[in-house]
């Protein structure tokens, strides 16, 4: 890996890395292709199309949902809320060709709402109940999820969003700004930021092993 | 590792750790599409129409749960019961549910805007919410003495409860204009929204309720066009419609449109003679009736006067002479008494001319198109598209008769085949529409034509959308 490279060359790559392929690295390759059709079908009720759907943006949904949270048994919530609400609202969905949009803005209203709920439950603090380290956490399970650890553990709240974003969503710089209410630069300097602190992390996690 | 590297690897990671849940989801759709069917049951039994757009609604009804952040939305809460437009100028358009409470509010155009001005009226009761919303008509000066119009219509599958709805909707703001010691003039009607009505309105910014009404005023003066019409205020349209002897026996009434930001019909009248240089004694057979002509409100002025026909449009504003016309009249009219030789000589080439003009056409030459005849059939009723259109060449009477079928309404217009004016025009709901006579049978028929019709659309706005995703790509 590139554990022998010191911070500085790291930097440097970073930077080479997105001045010069910024298009390849924003798209990568698991940028889903939705097909509006689904969504029209669902509001005819096709559950067959939300089977189609599901196959197609169930990791986009889990993974923006657990950037918020932080916690794999919320973010497993939402996701099937997620979905029961794209099954009863499909019919307003407006076609504007962005249903990736619209599906992960209905993953933020959901995953914020249980956000608050959660706080709202005095005896689960927030830190724990997204504390990753817990054996019974999927996650700590294996190394091979580092990189979902280093996102969890090293990345503030929207750095962790827009890295997530970036990996499973396939929206484009724009949509991911306009979806976090955030301005377009901002996600691109956070998203350079999140990427050294989730190498600098994956740097300790192997230094100290 | 490169940046997009890292990224696929935590695409792939994160692809792992989602857990499948497909098959909970399933399970819990079937549920939840139980409930919805016995929802849509009851609007189809109703109206066949109303179908899809229940259904549309109970999902935004849905999507608005979302939005707002309520937990599991309760369907008895969030399913839209009524749809109630307000039209003065603004048109404001509120959902509520079987407890008349406000679901949501939307200002249709920016006149509606204004008067909304950031009041949240989610979730309080219709009665505050109406009453919020006349009062704020009100401090803006969109209702006073001189414009005293409000159109109220309710869109309701049950038609005791839209009455219901649309007498106390009179009575609250009737109570509320009294207390500003204004006089109202409230018309409340039931509606029931279509397609064509609801393109009508998203196309001019204006309710469904408003749409009904001009359709109304159409229907009685073809000449008119849905787009001039469409800018006029409720209260213009209620006294173009009074002028017009158009009654609203169906509807409920309260009150009269306010004329007063107009003249009086005899300083109208007083204008038009002056102009023509007669007294009040010499004219016979005056009338004024309250019009609207080039986007203006005018008084249309016609009297006879020394076997002369004279017509004028006087500004019912400022009491300006717009138009005028005089025309000898024919010869069998004229009264052969009169001693007036030489006006009857200089009436008779008038009268010549008018008898070319009567003449049937028979030459190809000066005649309009077919399509142009279609189009101007098209463009009065306010329709961009039509089943079962004919346009046929009448030579003998130099017309064009066009007939068409749209939104629910069969058209049959008669087009001057020179000028593409409008001579006759005359629009039938169809059978299976009616709502009085809508059987099971009939209105299964009808959705199904309307479902085609959308599959349309929807077509049409997927290639649009497909572009800009390619230009976003860029």
């Amino acid at each position: 890996m590139l554990l022998h490279y010191s911070y500085e060359e790291v930097k440097v790559m970073i930077f080479l890395g997105l001045t010069s392929t910024m298009k390849n690295t924003l798209k990568p390759n698991h940028t889903p292709a939705i097909d509006e059709q689904l969504l029209f079908r669902i509001a005819e009720g096709d559950t067959g199309a939300l089977s189609a759907l599901y196959a197609e943006t169930s990791s986009a949904v889990y993974g923006f949902a657990l950037s918020i949270l932080k916690d794999a048994h919320s973010a497993e919530d939402v996701m099937q809320d997620t979905y029961l609400k794209i099954y009863a609202a499909a019919g307003s969905y407006a076609a504007k060709g962005k249903p990736m949009a619209w599906i992960l803005t209905i993953v933020k209203n959901l995953s914020l709402m249980k956000l608050r709920q959660n706080r709202k439950l005095p005896d689960v603090p927030l830190d724990e109940s997204w504390d990753i380290s817990d054996p019974k956490d999927r996650f700590a399970e294996s190394q091979d999820k580092i990189l979902l650890q280093a996102v969890l553990k090293a990345l503030t709240e929207e750095e962790r969003q827009i890295v997530t974003l970036y990996a499973v969503s396939g929206l484009k710089h724009r949509e991911i700004a306009s979806l976090l209410d955030l301005p377009l630069p901002t996600v691109l300097s956070k998203y350079r930021r999140a990427l050294n602190k989730m190498r600098r992390f994956m740097g300790d996690e192997f230094n100290e092993k | 590792m490169k940046n997009k590297e890292l990224m696929e690897r935590l695409a792939a990671e994160i692809h792992d750790a989602t857990p499948n849940q497909l098959d909970d989801i399933l399970l819990k759709c079937k549920e939840q599409k139980g409930k919805a069917i016995n929802m849509n049951e009851l609007a189809v039994n109703k109206k066949p129409n109303r179908k899809k757009w229940t259904i549309g609604i109970a999902a935004a009804a849905a999507a608005f749960v979302m939005a707002v952040g309520i937990g599991v939305a309760s369907h008895s809460y969030y399913a839209v019961d009524s749809v109630i437009d307000l039209d003065v100028n603004p048109s404001i358009e509120l959902k509520t549910n079987k407890n008349d409470t406000v679901l949501s509010v939307e200002a249709l155009n920016d006149d509606a805007n204004e008067i909304l001005d950031g009041m949240d009226l989610k979730g309080v009761d219709f009665d505050v919410a109406v009453n919020a919303l006349v009062g704020s008509m009100l401090k803006n000066g969109y209702i006073d003495e001189l414009k005293n119009s409000i159109l109220v219509s309710v869109d309701n599958d049950d038609e005791n409860k839209s009455r219901e709805l649309e007498s106390r909707l009179m009575e609250s703001i009737n109570a509320i204009l009294s207390e500003n010691e204004i006089t109202p003039a409230i018309l409340a009607q039931t509606v029931t929204s279509d397609e064509e009505l609801q393109k009508l309105a998203d196309e001019y910014h204006i309710s469904i309720g408003r749409v009904s009404l001009i359709q109304r005023i159409l229907a009685k003066d073809p000449t008119k066009s849905f787009a001039d019409l469409a800018k006029l205020s409720v209260n213009d349209l209620y006294l173009l419609a009074d002028s017009k002897d158009i009654d609203f026996d169906d509807l409920l009434k309260q009150g009269d449109p306010s004329k007063e930001g107009y003249i009086e019909a005899s300083a109208a009248k007083s204008a038009a003679f002056s102009h023509a240089g007669i007294q009040a004694a010499q004219a016979s057979n005056v009338k004024a009736e309250l019009d609207f002509d080039d986007g203006v409100m005018v008084y249309e002025v016609e009297f006879i006067s020394n076997r002369t026909e004279y017509d004028y449009d006087i500004d019912a504003t400022t009491g300006a002479v717009l138009k005028a016309d005089k025309e000898a009249m024919d010869q069998d009219d004229a009264n052969d008494q009169d001693d007036d030789d030489d006006q009857d000589d200089d009436d008779d080439r008038d009268d010549d001319d008018d008898q070319d003009d009567d003449k049937p056409v028979t030459s190809a030459t000066s005649l309009i198109s077919k399509d142009k005849a279609k189009s101007a059939a098209f463009s009065h009723a306010g329709v961009s598209s039509a089943k079962n259109v004919s346009v046929i060449l009448d030579k003998e009477d130099g017309k064009y008769d066009v007939e068409f079928i749209a939104g629910g309404y069969e058209y049959d217009y008669e087009i001057n085949a020179r000028t593409g004016k409008i001579i006759e025009y005359d629009r039938d709901k169809l059978e299976g529409e009616k709502k009085s006579t809508s059987s099971k049978a009939a209105s299964s028929d009808d959705d199904d034509d309307d479902r085609d019709d959308d599959d349309d659309r929807d077509d049409d706005d997927d290639r649009d959308d497909d572009d800009d995703q390619d230009d976003d790509d860029d």
